[in-house]
């Protein structure tokens, strides 16, 4: 019979075979049967089995092998081994049988594949010479000429004979399993004759398993009856599937399995979502963190302010001096404070009250036809207000430029003031500063020994403290054109733990992380009373 | 913790006394980005240097204060192949979302009459020890420096969950 293929969609595990061999002649007749009374029909036995899929029936020589425990054996053996002394304590050895199997342990483990190259699977199947085709195409390659004559160029440039051409005998790797028969009735004295053991067993079958339920069985299952010659005799054997059916119950339970499976599949579709983005927050919460160091209860509002004094211009370009430098001192309203938090954290960054930039010469400039003196002298501020009033009072901060000579005599040259922002920002401010005017005594004065005049009091640069005490009219001004030039970027903070804040966005955002956490503690207390009942169940 | 990404590109220099220059080592402090441009020989008669270097950071916080800042040096690069400093300057990053332009002041430490006289025939200018004086303004009134040009920077500024923390960062909010 040749070979049959077959295909399946249940798994390969539930295959059964049932095989049935009947001897119709003998060859030899041994000696002890001639001398004995027996008629020779006797001797024609029929016999039957079932196997199962890479089931293992030991024969009778096979039993002895196995018997013999050595420790040095592969894993299988030591498993045979262990079957067959399994098999000896139920006094049930199925090794009397006639038919038997023998899995090899290359046959049973190992995957086998026929390797043919790829280019000779290509040739043989599609008959064409590819060396010559790649030149063709070469040589083939589209003029401009040829682009318009040629409408169809396709049938040139594509082949007909595609290359993807799946084999899946060829391609794909297999299981292997054979089905042997063993002869028993070879007695001692014959033995000479079929001196070599494996006479003894002869395959009557092959099957060859390849993924997607392709089975190939050599020779295939039919109702004809098979011969097998053999020096003891001539044999038919018969094949056929005893498989159990799919009876009504077990597919009516695969059909509930499969309408179940769609009827909770929008709801599975919800909890992957729903744990998708959970498991996104957990992972970015990781990554980035969810702490944030939230304004202290007593305070209401924050004010950080990040910037530089860049530039201190002087418009006249002729004024002589060697260097110049810039003073600021910051004053707080009576509810403002600074913060000192970030000053312990850190040693870098101090924030001040007020500090003195470095001397820097200043060079004429071009573009603006001015001298300029380059500061970039950092200014950082964090401060923190008890009052959240409309009309409270914000801090400000002082600028005095001073000119420093060649004999090192510091001089005076401006006041300026500056009012923070109102409103977060980020811009470059100009000062404009001034300082009161010198009389001709105190300018020779100035002129010889240096000095200038001076402010007691820093808040005369704004509204003066004082306001009344003071007579103006005896001080005069001058603008001598230093203006200070301040890049800054202002924040602001509120505090969102106040019960001001209640609405604010940082309170929802509390709200919604408690209740999350409350949501996860339900589960978990669902899932443990949910175990709790089931145990109680099962007692 | 909220986040800040930066992105941008430093421009260029201008107002420099000479103009092949190249830029080293800037610094965010609250990071651990630095890098170097290239040195970049301009056309004769322009004063401007090129760089056009990239910047792209991205940090997460959690409190307002260290702002991320940027820190400058300035190298000149002569015919010789020598190195020579010619500036440094710092800038803060601004908390406004959105692009800034900013120009960025640079300065460079003058020492005594020697110094001045070695810089002069050997273009060795004196160089800071201490790289903190640059963004620290407690102890800059002992410096005496000279004042130098400015550099430019392009910067995009994308912030994200400051408001759920209180932090007004534009007025819109």
């Amino acid at each position: 019979m040749p070979i049959k293929y077959y295909r399946t969609f249940d798994q390969i595990e539930n295959l059964k075979l049932k095989i049935t061999v009947e001897k119709v002649s003998t060859k030899h007749t041994s000696i002890l049967n001639v001398f004995s009374d027996e008629p020779n029909e006797v001797k024609l036995k029929s016999s039957s089995m079932e196997v199962e899929w890479q089931e293992k029936v030991f024969s009778p020589p096979e039993v002895i092998k196995y018997l013999n425990y050595d420790s040095s054996n592969s894993e299988l053996n030591q498993q045979y081994h262990k079957k067959v002394e399994s098999l000896g304590s139920k006094k049930q050895s199925k090794a009397k049988k006639i038919v038997s199997e023998i899995a090899d342990v290359d046959n049973h483990h190992k995957f086998k594949k026929k390797e043919v190259p790829l280019h000779e699977r290509l040739r043989s199947s599609c008959k064409i010479d590819l060396k010559k085709k790649v030149e063709e195409l070469k040589f083939q390659t589209p003029t401009k000429n040829n682009y318009k004559n040629d409408t169809r160029l396709d049938e040139k440039y594509v082949s007909k004979y595609p290359i993807h051409n799946k084999q899946p005998l060829l391609d794909n790797s297999f299981i292997e399993f054979n089905l042997m028969i063993y002869f028993p009735e070879i007695q001692v004295g014959q033995k000479d004759l079929f001196s070599e053991e494996q006479e003894q067993e002869v395959r009557l079958c092959q099957i060859k398993y390849y993924p997607a339920g392709l089975i190939s069985i050599n020779p295939g299952i039919c109702s004809e009856i098979n011969k097998l010659e053999h020096y003891s005799g001539s044999y038919t054997f018969k094949m056929a599937i005893c498989s159990e059916n799919l009876t009504t119950f077990d597919e009516q339970k695969e059909w509930e399995i499969y309408e179940e499976f769609f009827k909770r599949y929008p709801m599975m579709k919800k909890v992957f979502l729903r744990n998708f983005f959970l498991r996104k927050n957990l992972i970015s919460s990781k990554i980035i963190g969810n702490e944030f160091n939230y304004l202290a209860e007593k305070y209401l509002k924050k004010i950080n302010l990040f910037g530089e004094i860049e530039l201190v211009k002087i418009l006249d370009p002729e004024f002589e001096c060697e260097h110049l430098y810039v003073r600021y001192s910051l004053e707080l309203p009576e509810e403002w404070e600074i913060q000192n938090e970030y000053v312990a954290n850190s040693k870098e960054c101090k924030i001040t009250n007020t500090a003195i930039s470095q001397r820097c010469k200043p060079l004429y400039n071009e573009l603006s036809g001015c001298l300029e003196a380059n500061f970039g002298f950092p200014l950082e501020l964090s401060l923190v207000s008890k009052t959240n009033a409309v009309g409270s009072q914000y801090p400000k901060i002082y600028f005095q430029v001073y000119s420093v000579d060649s004999w090192d005599r510091h001089v005076l040259q401006g006041y300026g003031f500056l009012d923070l922002p109102k409103s977060p920002s980020s811009e470059t401010i100009t000062v404009r500063t001034w300082r009161p005017n010198n009389t001709p005594a105190e300018e020779l004065r100035s002129y010889f020994v240096g000095g200038s005049k001076e402010f007691n009091d820093l808040s005369f640069i704004d509204i003066p403290r004082e306001f009344e005490t003071y007579n103006f009219d005896i001080v005069a001004y001058t603008n001598l054109g230093f203006i200070a030039i301040l890049a800054l970027t202002f924040t602001k903070c509120k505090n969102t733990n106040a019960f001001t804040g209640i609405f604010g966005n940082g309170q929802l955002r509390a709200i919604s992380d408690a209740l999350q956490r409350a949501r996860s503690r339900l589960e978990i207390l669902r899932s443990q009373k949910m175990q709790e009942k089931e145990q109680e169940n099962k007692i | 913790m909220a986040e800040l990404h930066i992105v941008g590109t430093l421009i260029g220099a201008s107002q420099f006394p000479a103009s092949e220059l190249c830029c080293e080592d800037w610094k965010l402090l609250e990071g651990f980005e630095s890098a170097q441009t290239q040195v970049d020989i301009p056309a004769e008669d322009s004063n401007i240097t090129l760089w056009d270097h990239p910047i792209d950071v991205h940090y997460s916080t959690n409190s307002i204060e260290g702002w991320p800042k940027m820190q400058f040096q300035v190298y000149h690069q002569d015919s010789f192949g020598r190195n020579e400093l010619y500036g440094y300057g710092v800038c803060y990053v601004p908390t406004i979302p959105g692009t800034h332009e900013i120009d960025c002041v640079t300065w460079r430490p003058v020492g005594s009459f020697t110094d001045q006289l070695w810089s002069f025939f050997l273009n060795a200018t004196p160089q800071l020890k201490n790289l903190d004086i640059i963004h620290n303004p407690t102890d800059r009134y002992q410096l005496t420096t000279e004042s130098m040009g400015k550099i430019h920077l392009e910067i995009t500024v994308i912030c994200r969950n400051f408001q759920n923390y209180g932090v007004c960062l534009s007025t819109k909010q």
